[in-house]
């Protein structure tokens, strides 16, 4: 005996409810799809812009809130510091820097006193400088250029010379004093000297 | 007057009166010259000390001589220092420093006795220096013995030019 469907009253009613559902689903999305293009091709994008008043937006905005939320190791982390480097033109960045400019700038006065000198010669290795110095070669080639042995031979020379010469003069003088006072003594005044 | 004034030597180097050395300039180089005596007898007196270590052996000890072994000695010493010098260039190491120089009266060096003479006298009669300011041509009591003449330096080359 063949058995056929019967309708059944609420599993037909659900059936259509849901057919109703979702026709009336699509109608919405496109009247939505079609109502925003047109909103927007109405709209003035650079006039609302315009309009925008930036600096009341900024102060509305909490910073420090944004920026105890911000993870800045993750944001560190993500960030590849070679691939930056590479990209930088580090001749070009130095070719727009006025080192006169910089120079001019620094109060020298100022660093100077606030370099601690006691500190910076307490750390000096003087040993190990002068480790790395020829100090013999260095001597060697000062003497060599200044040529300290012919100025002591000139002067030692020349001091002693005339320390002999005015050492004669002077006794000769007194030779002469004595031969005058001999000859006033004898009354003889031929073959003494003036 | 002496008698080398009264029979002065007829060449023409006859050294003036005003470039004979006198009294003080002599007297400083013998001043000086006693002094290197003194220096070699030094020297003397530590070589025959370290000849003795070298003879005998330690301990190094001056040696101690009688007075009239040092006496005799230094007095050699003198005599050599003082006639090697005139002898070879007229001129001690005194004599050297004053610029002086002792030659002959004809302007020449001393031979080896008159000079050994001479050293000799100027040793054994020192005072005969005291003569030269009573001199005439400016001579000790060794000059007008022996005709010799002790001269300023720069009027010995003086000399030499004109000749």
């Amino acid at each position: 005996m063949t058995r056929y469907p019967v309708l059944h009253p609420v599993g037909t009613a659900r059936r259509l409810a849901r057919f109703a559902l979702g026709v009336a689903a699509g109608a919405a999305d496109a009247l939505i799809r079609g109502v925003t293009a047109a909103v927007v091709e109405r709209l003035d994008l650079d006039d609302l812009v315009s309009r925008v008043d930036v600096n009341r937006v900024a102060d509305r905005i909490d910073v420090d809130r944004i920026a105890v939320r911000v993870d800045v190791d993750r944001v560190a982390d993500r960030v590849d510091v070679n691939r930056v480097a590479d990209r930088v033109d580090v001749d070009r960045a130095a070719g727009r820097v006025s080192v006169d400019l910089v120079i001019g700038r620094v109060d020298l006065d100022l660093v100077a006193d606030r370099i601690d000198v006691d500190r910076v010669a307490s750390r000096l290795d003087l040993g190990a400088v002068l480790a790395r110095l020829d100090l013999a070669g260095l001597t060697k080639d000062v003497l060599e250029e200044i040529d300290l042995g012919r100025i002591v031979r000139d002067t030692g020379g020349g001091v002693a010379a005339e320390t002999v010469d005015g050492f004669r003069a002077r006794s000769m003088r007194a030779d002469r004093t004595v031969n005058r006072f001999t000859d006033r003594l004898l009354h003889r005044s031929d073959g003494s000297p003036p | 007057m002496t008698g080398a004034e009264r029979d002065p030597a007829p060449d023409a180097t006859r050294a003036p009166a005003q470039d004979t050395a006198g009294l003080v300039t002599r007297a400083l180089a013998a001043l000086v010259d006693s002094c290197v005596v003194a220096g070699l007898g030094l020297a003397v007196h530590l070589g025959a000390a370290a000849l003795r270590v070298l003879v005998t052996g330690p301990p190094f000890r001056l040696p101690d001589p009688p007075l009239w072994l040092s006496g005799a000695c230094g007095w050699a010493i003198a005599l050599l220092y003082l006639a090697g010098n005139w002898t070879l260039t007229g001129r001690t190491s005194g004599d050297r420093l004053l610029g002086l120089r002792v030659t002959g009266r004809s302007g020449r060096l001393l031979g080896v006795p008159r000079a050994l003479t001479r050293a000799a006298l100027c040793l054994v009669f020192p005072p005969g220096l005291l003569w030269v300011p009573l001199s005439r041509r400016r001579a000790s009591v060794q000059d007008l013995v022996l005709s010799t003449v002790v001269r300023y330096e720069h009027a010995e080359r003086r000399t030499h030019q004109e000749r």
